[in-house]
């Protein structure tokens, strides 16, 4: 069967010469939450906005992205759109800022059929919000964002998002302008919608929670990938290791930065990236870029 | 999350124009001169063309308010017949600079790159060329009168309105809400006409509304210059000028249009004023004088 979403051998490189994603491999089965992790600038956003056909113009990809078997990388706009909100669907990071604040939440559900000049059956944004759990569908879907909270307001993004249930959804941050109570409760939503989810997060917790398999992006590669129990439990990659050290734990003090910052993506690659940051960096992690192997990109990691 | 409410309060109207003294004023005003050149001609009766040899140029009275002119006319029938003609004209010409400014300059921002560019310096262009001078080239080729005034005004007026809605749509099509619009199916085209044209065309009609009072001036100028309304129709920059011959002697002949120009210029501003909201005005207006 043919996965929903599928990365192989994907390179993105902005018109500024930064090449934000290198060789990236990945699929997302369906029904299946594939966690990308890593910190700002990774290359996970991009990786996100090149699957949905949104880079900026100017911006070259190689390499195949397929959405139902559908190629992106270098499609037209009109196949693009097609694909669009039937096929994948996004997720944003803050539900007030997609919802137009001129128009009702229920005209922003509606979207979902519009925009493919299709008129939504009857009841049938009603029945979307109803799905998500929110209270009194009928009349609040004629209430403007302003009104909703944010975590309602985010079910109902969800719910135009997942209106044609595409067989994949990508969230990019659904969470982070939410308070964290909420959040579990949205990627609850997201699971629930039984799409193929690429969840886009620096939430450990969440992505520990909610993920099948985790992907570990460092300055544009994958450097671990597996299964989110097992990544996150035993991470291989020393950066791995180091976000869970960074992560906060009540009781433990101040959680452990990780010296340095990110390299610059306008260079080829020389070596291991992480090499410069690495507690276990040697000549040959300076000279040979280490290749994803039993997932994990690492000349140390020992493949369990 | 503080980039959110200030983008919200921003796009989110004030309550009610009618909660500043200025807004009130404007309005107040704004209704008194609509409602005069309205309801005020059936209501008043008098024929604004009738002519009575017998009262030629007599000073405000109970039978004539305003007075009347050389012909024995009353002056307040033709000024507030007159007004119809002006007050439609500069409606015409400040919704059709609106639209036509609006498609434009949304056009340019969905275009983005060689289009962009194109279109930017078409609008430019026009732009750079003063009103007054086109609308007097346009009158000068076609002839006077109204329609060909309104033409000429139309020329130029749409520029500024589509400098405007070009800059307000670029940031508009760069909003997740534009983006998750497209991300639903709509193309790039629909998404603007869908999200962005309403927000942008929302403050457009608050310039319109402070650019309204400069077109009834614009055309009562060019009016004055004999090339608008021709006798014996009234209109008030074709009153002002019938005055002036009989300034001293019948000073009520030329402020009255004068005053009632005078007002409607207030009456704009103030209420374009309080629409705009503080801080919003004053760049408004400095924009638009500079392109008139």
């Amino acid at each position: 069967m043919t996965p929903p979403l599928r990365f192989a051998a994907v390179d993105v490189t902005y018109s500024s010469g930064v090449r934000a994603v290198r060789g990236v491999d990945l699929v997302v089965e369906a029904g299946q939450c594939v966690a990308v992790i890593g910190e700002s600038g990774c290359g996970k956003t991009t990786l996100a906005r090149a699957a949905l056909g949104l880079l900026p113009g100017g911006a070259a990809v190689t390499g195949s992205i397929q959405v139902g078997g559908v190629e992106v990388a270098g499609a037209r706009p009109a196949v693009l759109r097609r694909l669009r909100g039937r096929r994948i669907g996004l997720v944003t990071q803050d539900p007030f800022a997609s919802c137009d604040p001129l128009r009702t939440v229920g005209h922003h559900v509606a979207e979902a059929w519009t925009a493919h000049r299709m008129r939504p059956p009857p009841g049938a944004v009603v029945a979307a919000l109803d799905r998500l759990g929110i209270p009194r569908a009928e009349a609040r879907s004629r209430e403007h964002p302003h009104q909703w909270s944010g975590g309602m307001l985010q079910r109902a993004t969800i719910a135009a998002a997942s209106a044609h249930e595409p067989p994949v959804l990508i969230a990019d941050e659904p969470t982070s302008a939410l308070d964290a109570d909420r959040a579990h409760a949205i990627l609850a939503a997201l699971r629930a919608t039984h799409a193929g989810l690429l969840l886009i997060s620096h939430d450990l917790s969440v992505v520990a929670g909610h993920a099948d398999q985790v992907a570990v992006m460092y300055a544009g590669r994958i450097v671990e990938y597996g299964p989110a129990s097992r990544v996150l439990a035993a991470p291989l990659h020393p950066y791995t290791a180091a976000l869970r050290a960074a992560e906060p734990r009540p009781g433990h003090g101040l959680p452990e930065g990780l010296a340095g910052g990110p390299p610059r993506l306008d260079q080829p690659d020389a070596g291991c990236a992480f090499a410069p940051r690495c507690p276990l960096a040697d000549a040959r992690c300076r000279r040979e870029l280490p290749l994803l192997l039993s997932g994990v990109a690492c000349h140390h990691a020992v493949p369990a | 999350m503080r980039v959110r409410l200030l983008d919200r309060a921003q796009r989110m109207p004030e309550r009610g124009v009618l909660h500043t003294p200025r807004g009130r004023v404007g309005l107040a005003l704004a209704l008194l001169v609509l409602l005069g050149v309205t309801a005020g001609p059936p209501l008043l009766g008098t024929d604004p063309a009738a002519q009575d040899l017998s009262i030629l140029l007599t000073g405000p009275s109970g039978a004539h308010p305003l007075g009347t002119d050389q012909f024995g006319r009353d002056v307040l029938a033709r000024l507030l017949d007159g007004g119809r003609r002006s007050l439609s004209a500069a409606l015409v010409v400040v919704s059709g600079s609106l639209l036509i400014g609006l498609v434009v300059g949304a056009t340019a921002a969905a275009l983005q790159g060689a289009g962009d560019a194109v279109l930017g310096r078409v609008i430019d262009l026009a732009l750079g060329i003063p009103a007054l001078v086109a609308a007097l080239a346009i009158v000068g080729t076609l002839g006077p009168g109204l329609s060909n005034l309104v033409l000429g005004l139309l020329l130029t007026g749409w520029a500024a309105y589509a400098r405007i809605a070009r800059g307000l749509a670029m940031r508009g099509i760069d909003r997740l809400d534009v983006l998750s619009a497209r991300l639903a199916g709509r193309s790039l085209g629909r998404s603007v006409a869908a999200h962005v044209i309403p927000a942008v065309a929302a403050q457009l009609v608050v310039v319109a509304t402070v650019d309204l009072g400069f077109t009834v001036v614009a055309l009562a100028s060019l009016s004055y210059l004999g090339l608008g309304v021709q006798p014996p129709q009234a209109e008030w920059g074709t009153m002002l000028l019938e005055s002036q011959d009989f300034f001293v002697a019948a000073p009520w002949l030329l402020l009255a249009p004068a005053a009632v120009i005078a007002l409607t210029v207030a009456a704009t501003n103030l209420l374009g004023e309080a629409l705009a909201g503080p801080g919003l005005a004053g760049a408004e207006l400095a924009g638009r004088e500079t392109a008139t």
